[in-house]
């Protein structure tokens, strides 16, 4: 009898949870402006989680004289279609074009929201999405969950081969970099002087590397600090307008590039790594420990790799 | 109802009572703990939790394939044998170490099949096993999940090659070997159990100082990191797979 009550308050209490679920789970984006007709998003700087739904990210749009491009479209369709209503709060102008900075799944599972306007992409990053795409869904569901309802692959249709072109009215220019992963773009509107870096740079979060080539990523960094630009947007932390992004991003990886090399050099074993000091002006990066920890699991077994000599007979 | 409240009582009474021999409760309430620790170690045997035995593995695997995990049992004295447990993995015996010469210390990288506990137990001479353990999530985390990892295609033009280093470290010389084998478990594809099954650390005379057991949760291209007194380099690394290829090959001071 008592059961039978408990089962239906149980009942009624989980409907009313459910039905209110995807309501209760707003991300409530707030555009940023950051230059002339240029506005941002500006994520959390915290690893994927519940309470975040996946922003962790920052994209942006630019609006044009006859519609607007978007910037990466993060990590949900919901995340897609609030930033949708957003920017129709701001411009009556339809969303035209939409770049894809690189495969991550934080920059560009919102696609969907847009799949009525034209999403450009490296080729590189294309190819990526294609072999990589339904496994990173897959593990953004688990991740976080119940914001990721509805959420399927959309793939960018438009592959990037030129260095500017004009969009919606406005001269965005493209410049093809790697690093972070194969196929990072840095996109610079030239009205604004907005350069968005994808995630070449970091700001106050510690990058990470499952992906990386960190002496690609350091050039490009290098090259992307000797541009111009007003604003800088890096792909995850707050925007700046001095380059300390790239001059933060770039002391991280030049440390821990030397810093692997050094405990390999050393003897050090995997776990003895993942359990090193952190330098003082490090430890006060958002989730610097564990991005530490990831970064170890994924480039330490190619430093030992490299550096252990061959034994023979 | 007061019979509803005494019944989890009962159970755990049962539970305790049906539990054979002296075999510790699982601390990180591992499902498999009790069935894997009764067929490996015997229902009679008696197995105890010792915090002296250090595990470490990091709390997230990111990449299922390559899981560090390292064991040391030196502050439980002499140790005949080290038995790291995988248990959720369907084959959850990752390795078995033998320390002999060597310190009961060790360090490696396992593939898991889904998040588990990792248990490392040591025996000690008196026939006591000693066990530890941590959980490890292997739903990867943050930006993205790891590379995927297949085994690399050349992997026949290089079979068990090996490479290596000694290390003077204080009152110890490590040894780290990594050999090449695509260490396949038999349970993916077609392809059948294919694995190294024993690496045999020995002197110049060929007395055998330290041993492995390898099993398949041990990842492609195993590394394995030891740790012998100071002294007793160089010697030879050798052994064999279950198809009888084998390699020996010399370690020493570079």
């Amino acid at each position: 009898m008592r059961w039978g009550i408990w089962c239906v308050v149980w009942g009624v209490l989980m409907s009313f949870a459910h039905n209110s679920m995807a309501d209760d789970l707003p991300y409530d984006l707030k555009a940023q402006k950051v230059g002339d007709g240029a506005y941002v998003f500006i994520g959390s700087t915290d690893h994927f989680n519940r309470e975040n739904g996946g922003n962790i990210v920052n994209t942006g749009f630019l609006i044009g004289e006859t519609g607007v491009v978007v910037i990466d479209t993060g990590p949900s369709l919901k995340y897609g279609n609030e930033m949708r209503a957003a920017i129709g709060a701001i411009t009556p102008k339809p969303v035209r074009h939409v770049i894809i900075t690189h495969h991550h799944p934080d920059h560009f599972l919102g696609n969907l929201a847009f799949d009525d306007a034209q999403i450009w992409a490296m080729d590189e990053t294309i190819q990526a999405i294609n072999r990589e795409g339904e496994g990173l869904l897959e593990n953004m569901y688990r991740m976080v969950g119940d914001w990721m309802i509805d959420t399927t692959l959309v793939k960018p249709g438009h592959s990037i081969n030129q260095s500017h072109m004009d969009l919606s009215g406005r001269t965005i220019q493209f410049m093809p970099l790697q690093g972070h992963t194969k196929g990072d773009l840095a996109v610079f509107d030239q009205k604004s002087g907005v350069l968005f870096t994808g995630d070449l740079a970091f700001h106050n979060r510690t990058p990470t590397t499952p992906h990386a080539d960190i002496a690609q990523w350091m050039r490009a960094l290098e090259q992307l600090e000797k541009h111009s630009y007003n604003v800088v947007v890096p792909g995850h932390g707050p925007v700046e307008r001095d380059g300390r992004s790239f001059k933060q991003t770039l002391d991280y990886l030049g440390w821990l590039q030397k810093r692997l090399y050094k405990a390999a050099e050393n003897g050090l074993e995997m776990t003895e790594v993942m359990r090193l000091d952190i330098p003082r002006r490090f430890q006060s990066l958002s989730v610097a420990r564990a991005e530490f920890v990831r970064s170890v699991a994924y480039l330490w077994p190619s430093v030992v790799e490299e550096t252990l000599p061959r034994l023979y007979d | 109802m007061p019979y509803l409240l005494v019944l989890p009582f009962l159970l755990t009474v049962l539970s305790f009572s049906a539990q054979a021999g002296n075999i510790a409760k699982d601390p990180f309430n591992s499902p498999m703990w009790e069935y894997l620790a009764e067929e490996t170690f015997g229902e009679n045997a008696t197995v105890i939790v010792d915090e002296n035995l250090k595990i470490f593995a990091p709390t997230n695997a990111e990449s299922n394939f390559q899981v560090p995990v390292s064991v040391d049992a030196s502050a439980l004295g002499k140790v005949e044998e080290i038995v790291l447990m995988t248990d959720l993995n369907p084959f959850p015996i990752a390795v078995r170490f033998f320390p002999m010469q060597a310190k009961p210390y060790f360090a490696t990288r396992v593939k898991l099949n889904e998040g588990s506990v990792i248990h490392a137990i040591a025996k000690t001479p008196d026939g006591i096993w000693h066990m530890n353990g941590t959980f490890v999530s292997a739903q990867g985390g943050g930006c993205t999940t790891g590379p995927q990892q297949t085994a690399q295609a050349d992997w026949a033009d290089h079979l068990l090659e090996a490479k290596g280093r000694m290390w003077q470290r204080g009152d110890s010389e490590r040894i780290r070997v990594s050999l090449r084998h695509p260490m396949d478990t038999g349970l993916s594809g077609d392809v059948p159990v294919f694995i190294i099954e024993e690496i045999n650390f020995k002197d110049a005379n060929g007395l055998l100082l330290s041993r492995f057991e390898l099993k398949e949760p041990i990842s492609e291209n195993p590394v394995l990191t030891l740790d012998f007194p100071k002294g007793t380099a160089p010697l030879r690394i050798s052994g064999r797979d279950n198809n009888a290829n084998e390699f020996d090959v010399e370690v020493g001071t570079r």
